[in-house]
Order: structure tokens, then C-alpha cells, then sequence
């Protein structure tokens, strides 16, 4: 656009139009992703059938109020790396990526919007396993946990936006579903997010540690006071490396790929 | 407007071009849109169940949504039918008549021939010619003859100015460059000739001389 027809635009702030652009790419994604129920029925749907099954016949223990936890981690890593890791990668095959990439559009916002969106289901996976730990569950939660596991579940979309993201850059189109649950899976046995790592055979307690599933869960779990021995700020450091490596190795990855194309 | 891509099929028209909008400091009213790409009752259709004509139009949509001076169009009547082909070229006429460049490339040269004030013809990467579709039209020499006739081929073959003679089924082609002569001079020796035609050579003939293998790709302005 040539410098006179910038000078003919009402004043409107870069801030205002960024923001804006934000906003529509983060409720579209939204729609959308509720629109694959493909995705959106089986990321909110497994958690609460399995809490419906496992909670329910752990009534009024400890476990009804673990597994509100630890089904809790299960949604973010499923809507993380289905939602983004999946996502971006049917959407790269497709080309609308590349369309996107020819318009204005700043990359972030794109990016930001994949996370936001799978952020909010793995809210809303979390707040619908309390509702159910209180009714079907009959376990006690306070306040106070409840917010706290919230937090947990929107801290820990970041890390696992990151894996997806590399997912999405590594994992051709077809074969994502399949590679990601070969991911998802085993992450999700060994780190103790169907039952305490403490009842896992003893070569997986001492693999569990690695992952970053693992760090997540305990974190989730210290809230509720059932968590391994371990400390918070160790979990979180893990986390943060474990998001720094899988950025920038996705980063880099991409990068290298709009290059050669 | 890319050639192959598809956009999510579970979003509708509207919130598409709703979403394309907000990249764009200046779009265009989101109705001018619709009004442009033909998309008048679909708005509310989902992208996965529109027709393959229907998805281009949308997708031609998407890319005059910042009210672009420049626009490129990659193959852009695909797998339309030929009314919403006809419609789009309407369209590329209003935005060349309202002083936008439109660089548009298709393998379907009628499409060069009503649309393009200058074609540039490639073939295996490289430029071939170009010009207005009348330059390029006047590369290939000559008209075309079509009669049944019982002239010999051997004998109009030497009629002044003929450069080829074919049969084609029951009738036989000649090239020429001075065609009234020609025909002047079959009229006179052969009274029962019928089915008579001249034609000039279309932009199609022009292409197929000068690319002469059919790897090749038209690319016009």
C-alpha cells in the first residue's frame, strides 16, 4: 500500500488492530476446534467417561479425589497435543497455513491462538472432572484447591503446546493421530495419570521423572497433597526447559522448512 | 488466491472472510465481498459443503479481502462451472477497470483471450512471447479454410499463399495467408464445394505452435 493511501487512514492504533486480529483468531480457532467433534468430543469425552468409571467406584477415597487431579493433566497434554499438534499439521498439509502466511496475519497470533484455544479445553476438561469429584466423587474440594488446579491446568497448556507445536513440524499430516496417541499414551500410564506412580513397576518410577507428563501431574497432584515426594520449583524448572527446547527445536524446524519450500 | 489450498472445512463463508478481514488495516465491507465473489446465500454454508466452483469463489473472496491494488490469481476458475467462470471474469474486468493489476495465471487460454491485456506465454520455466492476445495471435500466420471440397490436397497445396492442407473427417483445412484469393479461387473450380468456414486461428492454435509440446503452461496479465 503507497504512503498516501496510509496518510488517507483514520488514526487507528497498531495496538487496537493487533489486538483485534488476536481476538478473531483466537474465538475462530475456538469454533473451530468445537466443530471437529472428532477432536472436541473425544478430548472432553474420555476424561469424564473414565472418571464416570474410575471415580465413581472409588467413591468417598483418596483416589476420587486423585484422579480428579491426574484426569485433569490427562486433559491438558490430549487437548495440547491433539488441539495444536494435529491441528497444524492437517492445516499445513492443507494449505491454509500458507494462505494464512500470504495475508498480514503475524505468525504469533496464529500460535497464540492454538494455545489460548486448547488452553480453554483443558479448562474446561478440568472444571468439568471438580464438578464431578464433588458429585459423582462425593470427595471434599475446597476453593482454594480447585483454583489452584485451574491455574495448574492453564500453566501447564504452555509446556504442552510447545511438544504439540514440534509434533505438528516433525509429524506428517496422516500419521499424526497415530504417532500422538504412541506419544500420549505410555506418557500418560508411566506418569501416573491412571493410578500413583507409586504403584507403577519400579523401572517406570524411575523413568517417570524424565518426562515432562510426570512434572505436570505432581504438580497437579502437591495441590491436593498427594504428590511424590519432590519440590514445586523443580517441577516448574523442568517444565520451563522441557518448553524452551521444544520451542526453539520447533522453531528451527519450521524455519527450515519455509526455506526449502 | 493459491491454487490447491483449502481452508478449514468447518468454518462458514462468513466467518471466514470475517477472520481475513480483521488482518487487513482497510478491508472491504465484508458485503462487498459477498457482492464480488458471488457468494450472495452462502454465507452461512460451512466451506466443507460447498462445490468445488463454490470453494473457488470463497477462496477468491478471501483474497480481495484487504482491497488489494495488486491482485494474483492462481488458476482461480478451476473446477468452477461455466456461469460462475463467466461471473469471475466479470469480476477481474470491475477490478481492472477500477485501476487494479490483476496477474493471473490458467491453463485455459479462451480465459487469456477475454481477459488479458498482455499474455505472457512460458513453457518449461522460461518466457516464450508476449504481448496482447492479438500479438500473439499474429504469430501464427495465416487463416484457416474449412470446406468439403473434391479438389486434390496436391493441387490446393500450391494455390498462392497455402501453407498447410489437412483432412478433417469428410472435409480438408487449408492455411493461408491471403484466404479471400484462395477461396476466390476454389469457388471457381469446384461448384458443388460446401460447408464453407474461415477462421481466424485462436489464441489456442498461437500457443500450440509456438510451445509445440504439451508441457507447457500459459501465464498471463
Amino acid at each position: 500500500m503507497s504512503a498516501t493511501a496510509i496518510a488517507l487512514q483514520p488514526p487507528q492504533s497498531r495496538f487496537a488492530y493487533v489486538t483485534r486480529i488476536f481476538a478473531k483468531e483466537i474465538q475462530y480457532e475456538f469454533v473451530k476446534m468445537l466443530r471437529i467433534k472428532a477432536f472436541s468430543l473425544s478430548v472432553i469425552g474420555f476424561p469424564i467417561m473414565f472418571y464416570l468409571l474410575f471415580g465413581a467406584s472409588n467413591r468417598h477415597t483418596d483416589f476420587a479425589r486423585y484422579l480428579m487431579a491426574s484426569y485433569g493433566c490427562m486433559g491438558v497434554v490430549s487437548a495440547s497435543l491433539f488441539g495444536i499438534g494435529m491441528g497444524i499439521s492437517m492445516e499445513r498439509a492443507q494449505g491454509w497455513l500458507e494462505l494464512k502466511q500470504a495475508s498480514p496475519m503475524p505468525r504469533l497470533a496464529y500460535l497464540a491462538a492454538k494455545i489460548v484455544s486448547s488452553a480453554a479445553f483443558a479448562l474446561i476438561i478440568q472444571i468439568a472432572l471438580i464438578a464431578l469429584a464433588i458429585t459423582v466423587g462425593g470427595a471434599q474440594v475446597r476453593a482454594i484447591e480447585a483454583v489452584r488446579l485451574i491455574g495448574v491446568t492453564l500453566l501447564g497448556s504452555v509446556p504442552f503446546a510447545a511438544m504439540g507445536l514440534l509434533v505438528s513440524v516433525l509429524v506428517p499430516a496422516n500419521s499424526a493421530p497415530g504417532i500422538i496417541n504412541l506419544i500420549y499414551l505410555p506418557m500418560s500410564f508411566a506418569s501416573g495419570f491412571w493410578m500413583p506412580v507409586s504403584m507403577l513397576p519400579h523401572w517406570l518410577q524411575t523413568v517417570a521423572p524424565a518426562l515432562p507428563t510426570y512434572h505436570l501431574g505432581q504438580l497437579a497432584l502437591s495441590i491436593i497433597g498427594m504428590a511424590q515426594p519432590g519440590l514445586t520449583s523443580t517441577h516448574i524448572q523442568v517444565l520451563a526447559g522441557y518448553t524452551l527446547v521444544m520451542f526453539g527445536a520447533a522453531w528451527i524446524i519450521f524455519n527450515r522448512s519455509e526455506a526449502k519450500a | 488466491m493459491l491454487q490447491v489450498a483449502r481452508v478449514p472445512e468447518v468454518l462458514r463463508v462468513r466467518e471466514l472472510i470475517d477472520l481475513f478481514r480483521s488482518y487487513y488495516p482497510q478491508p472491504l465491507p465484508a458485503k462487498e465481498i459477498v457482492r464480488i465473489a458471488k457468494l450472495e446465500g452462502l454465507e452461512d454454508r460451512l466451506f466443507g459443503k460447498l462445490s468445488g466452483g463454490q470453494r473457488q469463489r470463497a477462496l477468491f473472496g478471501l483474497a480481495i479481502c484487504g482491497n488489494p491494488d495488486l491482485v494474483f490469481l492462481d488458476e482461480p476458475t478451476t473446477g468452477m462451472d461455466i456461469e460462475s467462470r463467466h461471473a469471475l471474469w466479470d469480476e477481474v474486468r470491475a477490478l481492472s477497470a477500477a485501476g487494479k493489476a490483476v496477474l493471473l495465471t490458467t491453463h485455459y487460454l479462451e480465459e487469456a483471450d477475454v481477459l488479458a491485456t498482455r499474455v505472457v506465454v512460458i513453457n518449461r520455466g522460461k518466457t516464450i512471447c508476449e504481448g496482447t492476445p492479438s500479438d500473439i495471435r499474429r504469430r501464427v500466420s495465416g487463416r484457416r479454410i474449412r470446406c468439403v471440397t473434391q479438389l486434390d490436397a496436391a493441387f490446393l497445396a500450391t494455390l498462392p499463399t497455402v501453407s498447410d492442407v489437412r483432412h478433417d473427417r469428410e472435409a480438408v483445412i487449408l492455411t493461408a495467408e491471403a484466404a479471400e484469393d484462395v477461396v476466390r479461387e476454389m469457388l471457381l473450380r469446384d461448384r458443388t464445394l460446401s460447408g464453407l468456414e474461415i477462421l481466424t486461428p485462436a489464441l489456442e492454435d498461437a500457443f500450440l505452435a509456438l510451445t509445440a509440446d504439451d508441457n507447457s503452461k500459459g501465464d498471463h496479465q
